[in-house]
């Protein structure tokens, strides 16, 4: 069984500031919380580019909880059966960035990484006719959102994002998923080398 | 048939489904644990508004953020607006969003292109 302590050595390396970092049960009210923190931490100085920064962390917790492979163990009924993972935000001088893991089965694998190649393989501009197409393309089978919210995530960090797979023991895989959001429009084109 | 206001939570938008004013309103963020769930409470408003015999409605979305499972809840919900305009109700759409937020508004566009009831795009400054 991994331990919780080592989710952090998996995340791409810490550059900057950590505005907010969270490593455990992803349940619903952790969610809210934590989101509650990230804005008191982070909107008054981040402006108009905070609501992208909120919008892949509320997106990635919830992945979290909805799909990693490790759950909750806890007996407390506000806890039950949620993901587990690790999320961390941190700032630089010239982006936000935003970093999640969770593990997932081989099976799970496979499936994203088609999903995240498809993904990053689209063009910039042709992002936002995807993420409409998916949308529609969803309203009409049961889902709890994993889908859409990796191209919302492309989208609102303007195709600035990366995911890494690193395999484990017992046919499990640990992912990972990087975005990052420009603090200035300037830079939308090279926001990863601070 | 009576007015209806759910006050506004961290996740949740507050929502006034009010008879006397023809109008339904949501504004705050929207990233519920079970978005449809809570849609689905202003769905039914609004299917036993119209039943009841109104007229017409309108629609004003002043959301801050939402995550994914409530932007499929925009769509059914654009969706259901669509039934009752082809319906011949009165149907308007006034989708704000904040000046600089660009998802808010490309979001907002695609709906007003897919969906044919009088859909209103305004921005506003915080």
């Amino acid at each position: 069984m991994l331990q919780s302590s080592a989710y952090g050595s998996f995340l791409t390396p810490e550059v900057g500031i950590t505005v907010l970092e969270y490593e455990g049960i992803c349940s619903h009210e952790n969610v809210v919380h934590l989101s509650t923190k990230l804005e008191q931490a982070l909107a008054p100085s981040a402006g108009g580019r905070f609501k992208k920064v909120f919008g892949i962390f509320v997106e990635l917790v919830q992945n979290i909880k909805l799909y990693s492979l490790e759950r909750s163990a806890s007996r407390s009924p506000e806890h039950h059966n949620d993901g587990i993972g690790i999320i961390r935000v941190s700032e630089e001088s010239r982006c936000y960035t935003v970093t999640a893991g969770n593990c997932m089965s081989a099976e799970a694998y496979e499936r994203v990484k088609v999903k995240c190649e498809a993904i990053k393989n689209t063009p910039k501009e042709e992002l936002r006719l995807l993420y409409n197409e998916h949308l529609k393309r969803s309203q009409e089978v049961t889902s709890k959102g994993g889908g859409v919210g990796f191209i919302d995530i492309a989208l609102k960090a303007n195709g600035n994002w990366e995911y890494e797979f690193h395999l484990l023991e017992e046919n499990r895989v640990f992912f990972v998923i990087t975005a990052y959001i420009a603090k200035g429009k300037f830079m939308e084109e090279e926001p990863k080398s601070a | 048939m009576e007015s209806v206001f759910l006050a506004k939570t961290t996740e949740t938008p507050s929502v006034r489904m009010d008879v006397q004013g023809a109008v339904v309103e949501l504004e705050g963020n929207s990233y519920p644990e079970n978005a449809f769930e809570f849609y689905q409470q202003i769905f039914d408003w609004i299917d036993t508004y119209f039943n009841s015999g109104a007229d017409r409605l309108r629609t004003v979305f002043r959301l801050n953020y939402f995550n994914t499972s409530s932007a499929k809840c925009m769509l059914n919900f654009m969706t259901l607006l669509q039934k009752y305009h082809g319906q011949d109700k009165m149907i308007t759409v006034e989708w704000y969003y904040e000046e600089d937020d660009d998802d808010m508004l490309e979001i907002g566009k695609a709906f007003s292109v897919d969906f044919t009831m009088p859909f209103q795009l305004l921005s506003f400054v915080d």
